[in-house]
C-alpha cells in the first residue's frame, strides 16, 4: 500500500513536473535564438559596413590607379620639356631679340612762336643678340625713329662681330658704340637714362661726344689686386667735320683716309665706384667745297667719367673736352674754302638719382625715384655755325618704376641758351626695355 | 667560393669606410664620389654670381630679376654685357650661373 502511494505520488509528481520543465526549457530556446537573431543582426550589419569598405577600397584603388597614370604622363611629360628646354639651352647658336621702345609728351614754354605740346618721343630699338657658344657674339641695333612730321629715321645704331679670345679679351669688328665716355655706350638707352633727356652737348646731333664708329676694337676686363680694370682701345674711320660742327658718327667709309684713334680705360677701385678715363684723336681733313685751300687738323678728345652706385644712389657725371685747329676747310659744300680758327668743346653734367625703395611702406613711393642733372656746354673759338647748342641746363624729375626696366619719366628741363631765348621743357616718358 | 665571398665583403667595407658622411652600409659609385666636388664647386660659382650680379649690373642699370628671362635668353644677353660692359669672361660665367640656377 506504501509503495503504491509512493508511485502514485510519483507519477502525480512527474505530470506536474513535466510541462514546467518542457516550459522553461522553452522559454531558454525562445532566448537563445533572439541572442542568435541580434548576432546575426549585428554580422549582417558588420557584413553590410564591411561591403561598403570594399567598395570604398576599390573606388581608392581605381583613383589611385589614375593618380599614378597621370603622375606618370606628366613626369614624362616634363622630362620632355626639361630636355627640350636644355637642348635650347645647350644649343651652340642661340639668339634673342632685345631693345627698348619709348613714347613720349613734351611741352615747350616760353618758344618764340608760343607755348607749344606734342606727343613724339616715338622711338623702337630692336636689338639682335646672336651667340656661338661663348666664342662668337653678334649684336645689332636698329633705331626706327619720329624725325619731323612726315618722316620716321631708320638708321643702324651698331652691328659688330666679336671674338672672345681670352676671358679678358674680345675683338670687336664693325659699327660698335663708341667707347669714349660713359653716356653713350652705357646710359643713352631711354629705358636706363634717369631723365627724358640727354644732357646738354650730349645730344645726338651736335654736342660733343662721340655716338659711334666703324672699325676695329680690343676690349675687356680683368682683375688686379681684388679690384676690376676695364679697357677698350680702338681704331676707325673717324669722324668728319660738318657745318655745325664735328660728325662724331661712324661712317661707313674713311673719306679721308686718316683713322681715328681712341680708348676707354675704368677702373672699379670697389665694385660701386666707376672712374674712367677717355681719349682720342683723328686727323680731319677739311672739305674742298666749290675751291679753294684745303688743309688737315688733328681733332683730339678727352674725358673723365665717375659713378657713385651704392645702394639706392646712383651718382655719375662725366667732362668732354676736344680740340680741332686752325683748318681750312669749306663749312658749306657749296662755298669755297675759309680759314676755321681753332676751336674748343667742352661739355659736362652730374647727375644723381635715388630710389625710395626700402626706405617707405608705401608700394606707391617705394617706386619713385628723383632725379637732378646739371649739364653744359660750350665752344670756344671757332665760327658762330658751331656755337648753336651751346647752353646750361637744369633738369629735375621723378621716375616711377613700373618694372625694372620699364618706367615713366616726368621731368622738367630748364634751358639757359647762350645764343638763343631760353625755354623750358615739361615731358612726361614710358620707356620700355626688353 | 669563400675567398670570394671575403674578397667582397671586404671591398664593400673599404668603399664604406672611404664615404664616412654617408654613413655604414652606403656603398657610393665612384662617379657620385667623383660628383661630390663637383656639386660644391658649383655651389661657390652660384654664389659668386649672386654677388657679382648685385654689385656689377646696378653699374649701368636697375638689376633685372633672373625670371625675367629664360636660361638660353640669358647665355645671349650675358653675352651682350660681357662685351658692352665689358666685363671677365669668369664674372660673366658666375653671374650666368647664378641667374640659371635662380630661374
Amino acid at each position: 500500500m506504501w509503495c503504491r502511494t509512493r508511485i502514485l505520488s510519483a507519477i502525480k509528481l512527474t505530470i506536474v513536473a513535466l510541462p514546467a520543465l518542457v516550459l522553461v526549457q522553452n522559454v531558454a530556446q525562445a532566448q537563445s535564438v533572439q541572442a542568435l537573431n541580434r548576432r546575426l543582426a549585428a554580422v549582417e550589419k558588420k557584413l553590410k559596413a564591411l561591403k561598403s569598405l570594399e567598395k570604398e577600397f576599390n573606388t581608392l584603388k581605381a583613383q589611385l590607379k589614375q593618380a599614378r597614370k597621370e603622375a606618370r604622363e606628366a613626369k614624362s611629360q616634363a622630362q620632355q620639356a626639361k630636355r627640350a628646354a636644355g637642348d635650347e639651352a645647350t644649343a651652340d647658336i642661340q639668339w634673342h631679340l632685345g631693345g627698348f621702345a619709348t613714347a613720349d609728351f613734351t611741352r615747350t614754354f616760353r618758344t618764340a612762336d608760343g607755348r607749344r605740346g606734342s606727343f613724339g618721343g616715338v622711338q623702337f630699338n630692336p636689338i639682335f643678340l646672336i651667340n656661338y657658344k661663348d666664342l662668337v657674339f653678334f649684336e645689332g641695333e636698329l633705331e626706327i625713329a619720329g624725325e619731323s612730321d612726315e618722316h620716321w629715321n631708320f638708321g643702324l645704331e651698331f652691328a659688330n662681330l666679336n671674338v672672345n679670345v681670352t676671358d679678358w679679351l674680345t675683338v670687336t669688328a664693325g659699327k660698335f658704340l663708341s667707347p669714349i665716355g660713359s653716356f653713350q655706350q652705357h646710359q643713352h638707352p631711354t629705358w636706363i637714362n634717369k631723365l627724358p633727356f640727354r644732357p646738354a652737348g650730349f645730344v645726338e646731333d651736335g654736342g660733343t661726344e662721340p655716338l659711334s664708329e666703324v672699325g676695329l676694337m680690343l676690349r675687356g676686363a680683368i682683375r688686379v689686386d681684388g679690384m676690376t680694370v676695364d679697357y677698350a682701345i680702338f681704331v676707325g674711320n673717324g669722324p668728319r667735320i660738318a657745318e655745325e660742327g664735328i660728325v662724331l658718327e661712324g661712317f661707313a667709309t674713311d673719306i679721308d683716309n686718316n683713322k681715328a684713334f681712341g680708348g676707354r680705360i675704368a677702373i672699379h677701385p670697389v665694385p660701386y665706384i666707376t672712374i674712367g678715363f677717355s681719349g682720342m684723336a683723328a686727323r680731319i681733313m677739311g672739305d674742298g667745297g666749290t675751291g679753294g685751300l684745303v688743309t688737315r687738323g688733328t681733332y683730339s678728345l678727352i674725358a673723365v667719367d665717375a659713378a657713385f652706385t651704392k645702394g639706392n644712389w646712383d651718382i655719375r657725371g662725366e667732362y668732354i673736352r676736344a680740340h680741332l685747329p686752325r683748318i681750312w676747310t669749306a663749312l658749306d659744300p657749296n662755298d669755297v674754302t675759309t680759314m676755321i680758327p681753332g676751336t674748343t668743346w667742352q661739355a659736362w653734367y652730374v647727375q644723381a638719382a635715388y630710389r625710395l625703395a626700402g626706405i617707405t611702406q608705401n608700394p606707391i613711393l617705394a617706386k619713385l625715384e628723383p632725379v637732378v642733372r646739371l649739364s653744359q656746354y660750350r665752344v670756344s673759338g671757332g665760327p658762330a655755325e658751331f656755337k648753336g647748342l651751346e647752353e646750361s641746363r637744369l633738369t629735375a624729375g621723378v621716375n616711377y618704376w613700373i618694372a625694372p626696366s620699364a618706367v615713366v619719366k616726368v621731368a622738367f628741363a630748364y634751358r639757359d641758351f647762350k645764343h638763343r631765348r631760353n625755354d623750358k621743357v615739361f615731358k612726361v616718358q614710358l620707356a620700355f626695355g626688353f | 667560393m669563400k675567398t670570394q665571398i671575403l674578397r667582397t665583403l671586404l671591398a664593400a667595407a673599404v668603399l664604406t669606410a672611404s664615404s664616412p658622411a654617408l654613413g655604414p652600409g652606403v656603398i657610393l659609385p665612384t662617379s657620385a664620389r667623383a660628383a661630390e666636388p663637383a656639386k660644391s664647386s658649383h655651389v661657390a660659382q652660384i654664389a659668386r654670381g649672386a654677388k657679382l650680379w648685385s654689385q656689377t649690373c646696378n653699374r649701368c642699370h636697375n638689376l633685372r630679376s633672373p625670371s625675367e628671362f629664360s636660361d638660353k635668353n640669358w647665355n645671349v644677353i650675358t653675352m651682350h654685357m660681357r662685351v658692352i660692359g665689358p666685363l671677365p669672361g669668369q664674372d660673366v660665367r658666375d653671374i650666368r650661373a647664378f641667374l640659371k640656377a635662380s630661374n
